[in-house]
């Protein structure tokens, strides 16, 4: 303690000339944190429209906005983030969970302002005020809500799996296939990549929740193959994944197989919730029994036609079986859907070739429609000088007889042409073939295309790799060297480019650089064509476009009774092959069924309806708010002007998304299922009816309230069961948002109304 | 409105300027955002530089902070607050919670929107917002007042019916404030306003 | 001093019906079925030395359709806290107040009739508490949701701001938010 003195007060003087404590704001200011959470910034180029931070915002803060000048494409949604610093509490969650680090948070803390509306923006780079601020928060690698990082897929060592035909991938564990499902966020961005518009979303949720019958019956309403394309689809899902755009995509794949696996065959009809319907007495035969003829089978046979699939292999599967070796397919599992699909009363007679034992015309005649299904299996030529030596061989040839366990010729050495999936089949079946005979691998692969163009997936060629095959891209061949009329390599020379500017095949070669791959075997694997000989005479009456056959959008050639599905439309793939066989199925019930035609009409009209009874609504809505049918009753009449704030829109939104034709088709299969199972069904009649109601409730006498309001609350309670109705048919979830939300505004309403009126 | 309020006379300029200089505070310390004030009022950011103090009457106060979400039950202590202070008055709205309910907004026991029960001249962003807003929010506040165009309070008198409506929707049945609004308006020469 | 032990022996050696476990250091749980638990009260107080009643607290097990009154009791002397816990029926729900033994005790009391609305026969008043203005239902239980009510009951903004188009409408986009409960 310091001692008393009368000079004390004076002590204080030591401070003239010092800096005050105080920060004087506005005219100077603190430093934030340098990772403060200010107002929000969002990368709009970077966004992809998720909603994941929408999601997460536990106040409900944020909501997805669709964003004019935005178009939804290939893992892009056309909706923007808009925040309502009315709600946030600048928790920074979405910035953590942001799935492409799009968002983050600015130092800029102060707005003051006296108009609420600016507290609500749609946040750019710019933030709120349009002045640069320096970046606050920030995603933290360390508590990172998204597990970016796959589980681990257990596979068999190259050394384990060079020699046999077993299959490589060995499948998740339920905890393993748990924890890689807790990984999906639910955007649904994957749903409009994948060609038959899987439910992604909802059965990754299932087998999160170890609902694996869920799973099935999620997956098996859009895709009659699953166990096959639990294993080889192309997975353009993967790619669109909203998780990849920061870490690993979630191995979608795998987790259908996962849940395909998890269910015994004997289960699937019980988890098929689409009823077989009646016999129609109708027959329609399928050339081909690939991944597109099954899939328009089973789609054709839920329909209730009689389905008979003609294939020219011992066995049906397609490509799937004898182009797909066994180590990624095992046939086991592609007979298990292929005999679920047999259950359901498709008849498949097999060895039977199209155009050799039996002619199309005679099909014709017997049936009343016919879809050719048949694929690619003719190899294509490279047309190099001495490919004509038997001992060159063509790559589907051999993937054939490799499935029918006929012997084959094995070589020492050999040499494949080639950089898709078909060149790395071969190139690792007959490395298996050579440790199996010889103890010993030596297989060269070459291709026109350089390793980072390669169209082969990146996995098969790390595999191959692995497996210890040698690679020489980006060569082109030029001849095959024989010496006493035996091969012994393949001269090839360097391709200096493949395609030209325009992206047009047009590959160039450098002779001076020249290399001899030495083989005693060449095998071409350049790609497939299709063997279209059996349509004979009926080619000439077919109409073409380029090359492919000519069809309309419901796959119907210029020949009323003939579609075309499959391979020779779209692909080359497998889920192309099964969403354009689905397609074709309903362009085959619609030819063939006058009411299957209605009832697509009728699904326009459904729509329409809707769409109209949005439209009368609101304006019915608008002119009660307007009239002052509620009179003074300030609770209806906030009601209205709450209702009609919500609803605004809602009819464009539908027609958008009745745009979509595969959306159509789902819906068209519904109300066919629909109308069968319960005869009358009530929304056709109830829909024209409930369309009228705003219009009769309008006819109200202005001066009786009560009556008018009753009219108010009639209207909400149709539009309630319409919505309600309309929800049993919808397999789509934009659509089943639109209306779930819809319905419950309609009710909320409703009970509010009904409180006021008190009823 | 009279004349004598919208035709800003040299002497209303200088009043004005002046009346902004002076400003009492009443805060509302319901939410959680009091904790923002003491370093406002004290040494560190010292909002009386700009002369503005705490007052502890609503019947001295200028400007009536409320900082942060009501209940029900508080709105109520806060209307009768509000209704004691003479015009012209300032009601801030700080933090979220005024704006739209925040981060109670599903809450069954606050209001979401202040401006339906009093009008409110001017909102703070933040949840909660640090004293640097709060002083820019004053600052802006004098600078309205100095220009004229803080003249939010006139709207409760204008728009009486409509704020007493949504009080009384939220209380259930009428309350009794025990302020004769209505004179004050009458002072103020003020006419009703549709809303 | 006695342990836990000593106390659930105690308890279940005078309430054979009562199931008796030590949920952790010092924290005993005595499920009793509800007929015993005024007299179980009693005994706490007078003979077992546990003079003071922490709290009355009520979990809404709605699934089962029942109320469950969780009573805890604090020893000074041994330092335990036992929670007596007995269900009575949601429906209607009503139970014997337990303010002659402790007068405290009317305060959470009406504050569980407050939220729950379980009616205490013998505590005379069971007045608003702290809901004042509060007209529906008892907000605590589980069936009252109070998302709908206050989106029902409460004005929310609708705001325009500048950069929203006439289709921008932020409640009619509202279908991907909001999920939250």
């Amino acid at each position: 303690m310091k001692k008393w003195s009368i000079l004390r007060p004076f002590d204080s003087l030591k401070f003239i000339g010092q800096k005050p404590v105080t920060i004087r704001v506005p005219f100077e200011s603190k430093p934030t944190a340098e990772r403060y959470r200010g107002f929000h910034i969002n990368d709009l180029e970077k966004c992809i429209g998720c909603g994941t931070c929408a999601e997460i915002c536990d106040n409900d803060a944020i909501r997805m906005v669709p964003m004019a000048g935005v178009e939804k494409e290939t893992g892009k949604s056309d909706k923007r983030p808009a925040i309502d610093y009315g709600r946030c509490c600048w928790c920074g969650l979405c910035v953590d969970i942001c799935t492409t680090n799009s968002l983050g948070m600015t130092q800029e803390y102060i707005h003051i302002d006296p108009d609420v509306n600016t507290f609500y923006i749609l946040p750019d780079m710019e933030g709120i005020h349009k002045t640069e601020y320096p970046q606050g928060y920030t995603a933290d690698e360390e508590v990172n809500f998204l597990d970016l990082e796959r589980v681990p897929m257990k596979e068999l060592q190259a050394e384990e799996r060079k020699d046999s035909f077993i299959e490589i991938v060995k499948g998740f564990s339920k905890e393993e296939a748990q924890k890689e499902a807790s990984r999906c966020v639910a955007c649904g961005l994957c749903t409009d990549t994948c060609p038959a518009h899987m439910n992604i979303p909802e059965y990754i949720d299932a087998v999160w929740r170890d609902d694996i019958e869920e799973a099935g019956r999620q997956i098996y309403k859009n895709n009659p193959l699953p166990d096959v394309c639990g294993r080889i689809c192309t997975h353009n899902c993967e790619t669109a994944c909203s998780i990849g755009n920061r870490g690993e995509p979630i191995s979608i794949r795998w987790l259908k197989r996962y849940a395909m696996d998890a269910i015994p065959v004997g289960d699937y009809r019980s988890l098929v919730d689409q009823k077989v319907v009646k016999p129609l007495g109708k027959n329609i035969a399928v050339v081909g029994g690939g991944s597109s003829g099954l899939s328009a089978g089973y789609y054709l046979a839920l329909m209730g036609y009689g389905v008979t699939i003609y294939e020219a292999y011992p066995e049906a599967g397609g490509m799937m079986r004898y182009g797909i070796p066994e180590y990624r397919l095992p046939y086991d599992v592609l007979d298990k859907d292929i005999r679920f699909i047999e259950e359901l009363g498709v008849t498949i007679k097999t060895g039977t070739r199209v155009g050799e034992d039996v002619s199309l015309d005679r099909l014709h005649e017997e049936n009343d429609a016919v879809l050719i299904a048949t694929g690619f299996h003719e190899g294509r030529s490279t047309r190099t000088p001495g490919t004509d030596h038997e001992n060159v061989y063509q790559a589907v040839d051999l993937l054939a007889k490799i499935t029918m366990g006929e012997e084959i010729r094995v070589d020492e050495k050999i040499v494949v042409i080639g950089g898709g999936n078909v060149a790395m089949d071969i190139a690792r079946s007959l490395g298996r073939k050579q440790m199996q005979k010889y103890g010993k691998l030596d297989v060269t692969v070459t291709s026109l295309e350089s390793r980072d163009i390669m169209p082969a997936d990146e996995e098969e060629i790390l595999e191959s790799q692995e497996e210890g095959l040698a690679f020489y891209p980006g060569r082109g061949p030029s001849e095959v060297r024989t010496a006493d009329g035996k091969v012994t390599g393949l001269k090839t020379v360097k391709c200096t480019r493949v395609f030209d500017e325009n992206g047009r095949f047009s590959p160039q070669f450098d002779e001076s650089d020249v290399m001899v791959l030495e083989g005693s075997m060449v095998i071409e694997a350049i790609g497939q064509a299709p063997d279209m000989a059996y349509l004979g005479e009926f080619s000439e009456q077919l109409e073409y476009d380029g090359r492919r056959l000519k069809v309309d959008e419901y796959f119907q050639t210029s020949l009323e009774w003939l579609f075309v599905s499959g391979d020779i439309i779209k692909g080359p793939d497998v889920i192309n092959g099964i969403a354009t066989g689905h397609q074709a199925a309903f362009g085959i019930d619609r030819y063939l069924q006058k009411a299957a035609q209605d009832e697509l009409e009728t699904i326009d009209q459904v729509m329409e309806l809707v769409v109209d009874f949005e439209e009368r609504s609101t304006s019915y809505v608008e002119k009660a708010l307007s009239s002052g049918s509620c009179g003074t009753d300030t609770g209806c009449r906030r009601m209205l002007a709450r209702f009609l704030e919500r609803k605004k829109g809602f009819a464009g939104r539908i027609r958008d998304a009745l745009s979509e034709r595969n959306l159509r088709i789902h819906l068209r299969q519904e109300l066919g299922r629909e109308q069968h199972r319960y005869f009358d069904f009530a929304l056709l009649d109830n829909l024209p009816e409930a369309a009228e109601l705003p219009d009769k409730a309008a006819e109200l006498p202005e001066s009786a309230e009560g009556t008018r309001q009753k009219g108010i609350s009639e209207h909400l309670s149709a539009g309630y069961r319409l919505y309600n109705d309309l929800l049993r048919l919808t397999a789509n979830k934009e659509l089943e948002f639109l209306f779930e939300s819809l319905r419950d505004e309609y009710h909320e309403q409703l009970r509010i109304m009904q409180d006021l009126l008190g009823i | 409105m009279s004349e004598k309020l919208t035709q800003r006379t040299a002497w209303n300029r200088v009043l004005d300027k002046l009346s902004g200089r002076s400003l009492w505070m009443l805060h509302y310390c319901t939410g959680c955002g009091a904790i923002e004030l003491p370093p406002t009022m004290t040494g560190r950011f010292d909002m009386e530089r700009f002369g503005i103090h705490p007052m502890v009457t609503p019947r001295q106060a200028d400007i009536l902070l409320i900082t942060g979400y009501l209940s029900v039950k508080t709105l109520k202590r806060v209307i009768l607050t509000y209704e004691q202070m003479q015009s012209p008055k300032w009601v801030v709205g700080f933090g979220s919670c005024t704006i739209n309910g925040g981060m109670y907004w599903n809450s069954y026991a606050t209001v979401k929107s202040l401006d339906q029960y009093m009008p409110v001249e001017l909102y703070i962003a933040g949840c909660m917002p640090r004293p640097e807003a709060i002083i820019s929010s004053f600052n802006e506040l004098i600078d309205r007042i100095g220009r004229g165009e803080a003249n939010s309070w006139k709207d409760y008198y204008e728009n009486y019916d409509f704020y007493r409506k949504n009080q009384e929707h939220v209380f259930g049945g009428p309350i009794n404030t025990r302020t004769d609004v209505k004179s004050d308006k009458e002072t103020f020469r003020i006419q009703s306003a549709g809303k | 001093m006695t342990n836990e032990q000593d106390i659930i022996n105690r308890i279940e050696a005078a309430y054979p019906d009562a199931v008796c476990k030590k949920k952790q250091e010092r924290r005993v749980e005595a499920c009793l079925p509800p007929d015993r638990l005024f007299d179980f009260a009693g005994r706490m107080q007078s003979h077992w030395n546990f003079p003071h009643l922490s709290a009355i607290s009520c979990v809404d097990w709605i699934n089962e359709g029942e109320f469950e009154l969780v009573y805890h009791f604090w020893s000074y002397e041994e330092k335990i806290l036992v929670s007596a816990k007995i269900r009575i029926p949601r429906e209607e729900a009503r139970f014997i107040s337990i303010t002659e033994l402790w007068q405290p005790a009317k305060f959470f009391e009406r504050d569980i009739h407050e939220m729950f609305g379980v009616v205490f026969e013998g505590n005379d008043d069971l007045e608003k508490y702290i809901l004042t203005e509060w007209e529906g239902p008892p907000p605590m239980r589980k069936d009252f949701v109070t998302r709908d009510f206050a989106n029902r009951f409460y004005h929310f903004k609708e705001y325009e701001a500048e950069w929203m188009g006439p289709q921008q409408n932020p409640q009619a986009a509202d279908v991907q938010g909001g999920s939250n409960e």
